[in-house]
């Protein structure tokens, strides 16, 4: 036997409809409904326990009506709602990492210079470190392989990268200590804070120096690398 | 399917002609109901509200909140065009079946038409 009491008619009708959001809505329409029911019941001499019962029963079964309310109040847009408050917060975390936080992306990449097998035979320790407007970039220092490898090892970082946007391909261009260009066959790889210039077949034993001039829209920035401080590596 | 379903259902007929002269809320439509029906139909109150909802989402009827003179709000629904559409179609397939029950059974006023 159901209890007839208003509040657990209502109680009942709403655990049959699954989406929340049209509880309150459907709870207080169907409430002014029994209320106006037990009002007149009151008119018409009943005690307020006797009106509140006989209203309620007037309603029907409460499990019924809810059922029936439920299909008329899929959660379709709830959940669309849910769907698409979940792609806007993993959308603005991605951004908030990506644009604003560019070198924060080293958190979840390991460093290209620790996952490169090389063998060093020595290394070159330096920390240079020069700012044009809002790029700050940094020489950081170089290997050198058992292969007759020079891997140079740079990181550029951008203050306030909201300003500027996305990170760029630098350019540098490479001298000796005589100012003769050299040119040599290397490569390169980067990730978005990092950067390692390898120079292959470098003739390291003629060239004393290397300067390095980092163009940033024609500006310049001039790195110079010492070949003559090495650190020999075990 | 669904939408075919409620509009089909008789009482969904009844509280589309209850509409049809005037914006009206749940409980006043019950004690109409009971009124022009002369107690009749006795539909549980409750189970109009899934028919109105039903209406609502069908188009077929709007809903709006007014407070009542008591300062009580008040769900009013209002039949749309395309309720009193379905609710003339209705009448004429209600009218040809009582017209062929009549017949059937011998009604008075058929047997001259």
């Amino acid at each position: 036997m159901p209890l007839l009491s208003k509040r657990s008619f209502l109680l009942d009708v709403c655990s049959q409809v699954s989406w929340k959001g049209a509880h309150k809505e459907i709870c207080e329409e169907l409430d002014a409904h029994i209320q106006e029911r037990m009002e007149r019941l009151e008119r018409l001499g009943r005690t307020p326990e006797e009106a509140e019962k006989e209203a309620v029963t007037a309603m029907g079964d409460p499990i019924q009506i809810g059922k029936e309310l439920n299909r008329y109040h899929k959660p379709y847009l709830s959940w669309i709602l849910n769907l698409s408050w979940g792609v806007i917060i993993v959308s603005v975390i991605y951004l908030a990492v990506s644009v604003l936080w560019p070198w924060g992306s080293n958190l979840f990449v390991q460093k290209y210079s620790d996952q490169i097998d090389k063998k060093v035979l020595w290394s070159i320790d330096t920390d240079q470190k020069q700012q044009i407007d809002n790029r700050v970039v940094r020489l950081t220092g170089a290997d050198f392989t058992e292969e007759g490898d020079l891997y140079v090892y740079w990181e550029t970082e951008l203050l306030e990268p909201y300003r500027n946007g996305w990170s760029f391909s630098p350019l540098y261009n490479t001298f000796d200590q005589d100012g003769e260009k050299i040119e040599v066959e290397g490569s390169s790889f980067s990730s978005s804070s990092e950067q390692i210039r390898v120079y292959r077949g470098l003739d390291v034993e003629t060239i004393k120096s290397m300067t390095f001039i980092y163009d940033a829209y024609h500006r310049n920035m001039e790195f110079v690398l010492d070949l003559t401080q090495r650190r020999e590596v075990q | 399917m669904k939408n075919d379903k409620i509009l089909s259902g008789s009482t969904a007929m009844l509280v589309l002609s209850l509409l049809e002269n005037g914006d009206k809320y749940g409980y006043q439509m019950i004690s109409e109901l009971e009124i022009r029906s002369d107690h009749t139909f006795t539909l549980k109150e409750g189970t109009l509200y899934p028919i109105l909802h039903g209406l609502v989402k069908d188009g077929a009827v709007e809903s709006y909140e007014k407070a009542s003179e008591s300062g009580r709000m008040r769900k009013y629904y209002h039949i749309t065009r395309k309720g009193l559409k379905v609710l003339d179609e209705k009448r004429e397939e209600w009218q040809e079946f009582s017209d062929a029950v009549n017949k059937v059974i011998g009604g008075a006023a058929h047997a001259l038409a």
